[in-house]
């Protein structure tokens, strides 16, 4: 499974806010992380890409007026997620370890 | 659940429009829960501007209605983007063509907009231009109807507190350039003596200083930012320095109130200083009657005054301050600052033009120009029809609607305007600096958004232009019909595509015919003999002040190497302007009707100078004393007082009874648009500050370095400014040089563009015809038969463009010769010469390609069905 770099930043960020994942406190946690401040579009697009691939699953809930009575959009990495973040991250520790001069352990 | 009071209803609207039912309601929650959280954070502006951003960010293909993103027009606008793209690949020759075609008519139309806008922009950068004028006086002479934008020292006041609907006044009056120095610098500027609303009525952006009273105080001077700089370093420094200023007769020390930036928009209007009007009136030696006029006044009307009235009302008044009656002139009128660049040429006292109207011929010539590039286009697309027509017949078979078939080659043809363009873009962008050049002037393509929608709109226009009649003529093909192979090229269409061709070489030969007749005309100017010599001559002023020094400084110059000679003139011998009437002479008719004289004040050696001839007599000589109070004529004025023998009669000038001594033949002090007029000449140094200078060819620039320093050593630390008199002399037709170089480089656009299109149409024909022409080769038709036979309709169009348009052109050409007093006769071989080249041009640019089609082996043609 392939996943775009800003694709597995939007799914770590959901993996890590737990019950509380929906398009603005994604975005505001992705802002805080990387300084980067992503379009609610972009955002939205990563989300229905993900749920596409089978690496999110969404419940709906808790309208408030703010939101002029809509719902939001709650999502949950799924166990595939969970399995294609692990492989991400491997592949790029396997990276790592070759390069010379990078003692990982040293921190 | 409410919705907040103040947020925006739109983007829901907007969303609801395209957003699938997949995504919208989370994105309208989270796109107003961001709005709400940004409200509270950066306020509404902000709040708002981001949501705006928002929106536009959810605007993706993912996320439209699945009816949206599949819909008939969205498939359609991407088929036939390919169907173009396959177009331009398959007739690669064609669509270079196009391109090219497009390309340089929009680069020609690029660069006269750019022109255009730029010569319209002059002036428009008053806040109150609107309702902002000058007064202008009419007064009827021998010659018709003068206008004139002079007044007298005595309307401003009146007007202000006499006539209501007058909000400001002010009374400008322009200065030759002055001499200004501070402690420490000395430099030339140019300025003008002003009323001291000066910056109620205009917006310059006061720097430093107090707008309100800049110019309250007699002693106050104002100065722009850049002669701030060159005098004290910064416009800060400057303010409440004094500096003295200088003009030949007067002058004065003054205080700097203010500092204006100039503006960066272009101004009609320039000068570095401004001094206060009160200066002028207290020094000047003209006295302050409603007889003499030597101010402007310019004036900004309260909102809502209607002009009319006023100018009835402005004419009455002044003649009442005159004591004249009513009905006679005088009138006045007013006439719109921002309009005074472009209409500043006046016929019969009404505005009757100006430079608009060059602006006026190169938009039409852009116009031109821009409509032969899409003929060709038209042209190719209407030929190549038999090609698509199998493409558009099974299309009709389909059900596809003639209102899609059209839109289709609007769109392509779109698609290329928009591709010329941006290689029009690229182009114009490297030609500028030249284009600059020529134009004199300096052009940028920063015209922003501006700019961006004249491309915008010339692309569309240009696209529905060229596409229209091959979209409406394809589409309204009959389906069966085409299937069938029944359709032929139908006659009407043939005579569309001859009556395009003939219209565009029309255009052509016009063109040349103008470029031909403005560069003899020219020609003329620069060669004819003006009757003195203006080569290796210098000229530049003496500063009055130095008056007494004047022939010392002459006679010493004329011990200088290098030096021909050396004479003195009131005016510059190329332009001279003053005139009088009134004067009396031997023998003088009493009913006679009264002779206009051109005066010219002079000093020695003025023949020997300038090289004008005698006719008879002599001219002033330091042998003769007598000769202040002689006087020289021209030969038109002896035939205009009807003087047999003059040398020796008398003539009364300004009531002094003067002797001729001398008759010089006619030479051309003005510039060719005038005739020859009446002259005479004073011996009379002291008026005559003008020097001229002949130098020996050989050793013009250490001579020039010698005449500097010397000039220097009798006016210490005044700038030596001086100019040739020929390029002086090429000055007086700047605007005829100018259009005159632009016109060449458009004709030619215009004839390529044509030969252009011509090449493409013969392209086409040969290769339509390949197969017959292999037949007529087997049945012994020689390849010079088959040039001819091919040429043959070519010819024949571009010869009734030819019919056609000479005798427009002869028109055209004898209406702009008549602006000139001396102009050259309108020759048969100028037309004669216009229609054969562009006839030549055209038959090669045919004949080339269809040698090449004649020579084909005709079993190649013909071997494959």
């Amino acid at each position: 499974m392939k996943i775009g770099a800003f694709e597995e930043l939007v799914l770590l960020a959901v993996g890590s806010l737990g019950d509380e994942a929906y398009g603005v406190t994604v975005k505001e946690l992705l802002l805080e992380k990387t300084g980067k401040n992503p379009s609610i579009g972009a955002l939205h697009s990563a989300f229905y890409r993900l749920e596409e691939k089978g690496c999110l699953e969404s419940s709906e809930g808790g309208a408030t007026a703010e939101r002029g009575g809509r719902r939001k959009k709650y999502y949950q990495l799924t166990s595939f997620g969970r399995k294609v973040l692990v492989e991400a991250d491997e592949l790029r520790m396997a990276f790592f370890q070759q390069i010379p001069g990078l003692n990982l352990n040293r921190g | 659940m409410k919705h907040s009071q103040h947020i925006p209803k739109w983007p829901e609207r907007l969303l609801r429009a395209f957003c699938s039912e997949r995504v919208l309601e989370y994105l309208q929650g989270d796109v107003y829960e961001l709005y709400e959280i940004r409200l509270k954070r950066l306020g509404k502006f902000r709040a708002q501007l981001y949501l705006i951003l928002d929106v536009l960010s959810a605007f993706r293909p993912l996320f439209f209605k699945s009816n949206w993103s599949n819909s008939n027009t969205i498939t359609m606008l991407k088929y036939n983007l390919i169907l173009a793209i396959r177009g331009f690949k398959r007739y690669k020759s064609t669509f270079f063509i196009n391109l090219t075609g497009l390309s340089i008519g929009l680069v020609s139309v690029l660069m006269i907009y750019l022109w255009v806008h730029d010569e319209m922009s002059f002036d428009k950068f008053h806040v109150k231009k609107d309702r902002l004028y000058q007064v202008m006086t009419n007064t009827s002479s021998e010659n018709g109807i003068l206008t004139h934008g002079s007044t007298s020292t005595l309307l401003p006041d009146a007007l202000r507190s006499e006539i209501p609907e007058v909000e400001y006044v002010v009374p400008v009056r322009p200065m030759p350039v002055a001499i200004i120095s501070s402690e420490e610098v000395q430099v030339k500027a140019s300025g003008q003596f002003a009323g001291k609303n000066f910056f109620d009525v205009f917006t310059y952006k006061i720097l430093v200083g107090n707008q309100q009273n800049v110019l309250q105080d007699k002693y106050s001077m104002v100065i722009s930012e850049e002669l701030a700089i060159k005098l004290f370093g910064t416009p800060e420094k400057s303010l409440g320095k004094s500096v003295e200023w200088k003009l030949d007769n007067f002058g004065g020390t003054h205080i700097i109130s203010g500092v204006w930036e100039k503006p960066k928009q272009n101004s009609s209007a320039q000068f570095d200083f401004l001094v206060s009007h009160e200066a002028f009136l207290e020094r000047s030696r003209m006295d302050n009657s409603w007889d003499s006029n030597p101010i402007a006044a310019y004036l900004t009307l309260k909102p809502d005054t209607n002009l009319d009235l006023f100018n009835s009302k402005l004419s009455d008044f002044y003649n009442k301050k005159r004591g004249n009656d009513i009905a006679e002139y005088p009138s006045m009128f007013l006439q719109k600052f921002s309009d005074k660049y472009l209409y500043g040429r006046y016929e019969n006292g009404k505005v009757a033009g100006g430079r608009i109207d060059y602006v006026i011929l190169f938009s039409i010539v852009a116009i031109f120009i821009l409509v032969i590039a899409c003929i060709n286009f038209m042209n190719l697309s209407t030929a190549q029809a038999s090609k698509k027509q199998k493409e558009v017949g099974i299309k009709k078979a389909f059900g596809i609607s003639r209102i899609m078939i059209a839109f289709q080659y609007i769109s392509e043809s779109i698609l290329l305007s928009a591709l010329s363009l941006v290689v029009a873009l690229v182009v114009g962008f490297l030609l500028l600096p030249e284009f600059n050049h020529i134009s004199g002037k300096q052009l940028t393509m920063n015209g922003g958004w501006v700019l961006f929608l004249f491309g915008f709109c010339v692309v569309l226009i240009t696209g529905l232009i060229s596409g229209s009649y091959p979209a409406f003529y394809l589409s309204g093909m009959k389906a069966v019909e085409i299937l069938k192979g029944k359709l032929h090229t139908t006659v009407s269409e043939l005579w569309i595509r001859k009556g395009l061709v003939v219209f565009q070489f029309s255009i052509s030969v016009l063109l040349i015919v103008g470029v031909l007749v403005v560069y003899k005309q020219m020609n003329l100017v620069q060669n004819k003999n003006l009757g003195f010599s203006k080569e290796h001559v210098i000229t530049f002023s003496w500063p009055r002040q130095q008056n007494e020094n004047m022939q010392l400084f002459l006679e010493q110059v004329r011990n200088t190497p290098g030096i021909i000679n050396t004479s003195s003139t009131s005016e510059p011998i190329i332009n001279v302007q003053s005139t009088s009437s009134g004067h009396g002479w031997e023998g003088q008719q009493a009913n006679e009707e009264e002779i206009q004289f051109t005066g010219l004040n002079v000093n020695y050696n003025i023949s020997e100078t300038l090289d004008i001839e005698l006719a008879e007599g002599r001219l002033f000589s330091k042998e003769f004393a007598s000769d202040r109070n002689a006087v020289v004529l021209n030969e038109t004025a002896i035939n205009a007082m009807g003087l047999t023998d003059p040398v020796g009669q008398w003539m009364e000038l300004f009531g002094m009874r003067r002797e001729i001594i001398g008759v010089v033949k006619d030479f051309h002090f003005q510039s060719m648009h005038e005739s020859i007029k009446p002259m005479f000449m004073v011996f009379n140094p002291g008026y005559a500050g003008t020097i001229n200078i002949r130098l020996n060819a050989n050793s013009e620039n250490g001579t020039i370095a010698t005449i500097e320093s010397l000039y220097q050593s009798f006016n210490v630390g005044v700038p030596f400014e001086f100019n040739f008199l020929d390029d002086s002399y090429q000055n007086l037709y700047e605007s005829e040089m100018r259009v005159s170089g632009l016109s060449k480089y458009f004709a030619s656009v215009a004839i390529v563009l044509s030969c252009l299109g011509l090449f493409g149409l013969a392209t086409f024909t040969a290769e339509r015809r390949t197969k017959e022409i292999g037949i007529r080769k087997i049945l012994g038709l020689s390849v010079f038969g088959i040039v001819k036979m091919l040429t043959g309709d070519f010819s024949k169009m571009v010869l009734v463009a030819i019919i056609i348009s000479l005798p427009l052109a002869y028109f055209m050409a004898e209406k702009w010769l008549d602006g000139f007093a001396y102009h050259v006769d309108l020759e048969w071989w100028f037309f004669a010469v216009s229609g054969l080249a562009t006839l030549t041009i055209a038959l090669i640019t045919v004949g080339w390609q269809t040698l090449k089609v004649a020579q084909i082996n005709p079993s190649d043609c013909l071997r494959d069905g």
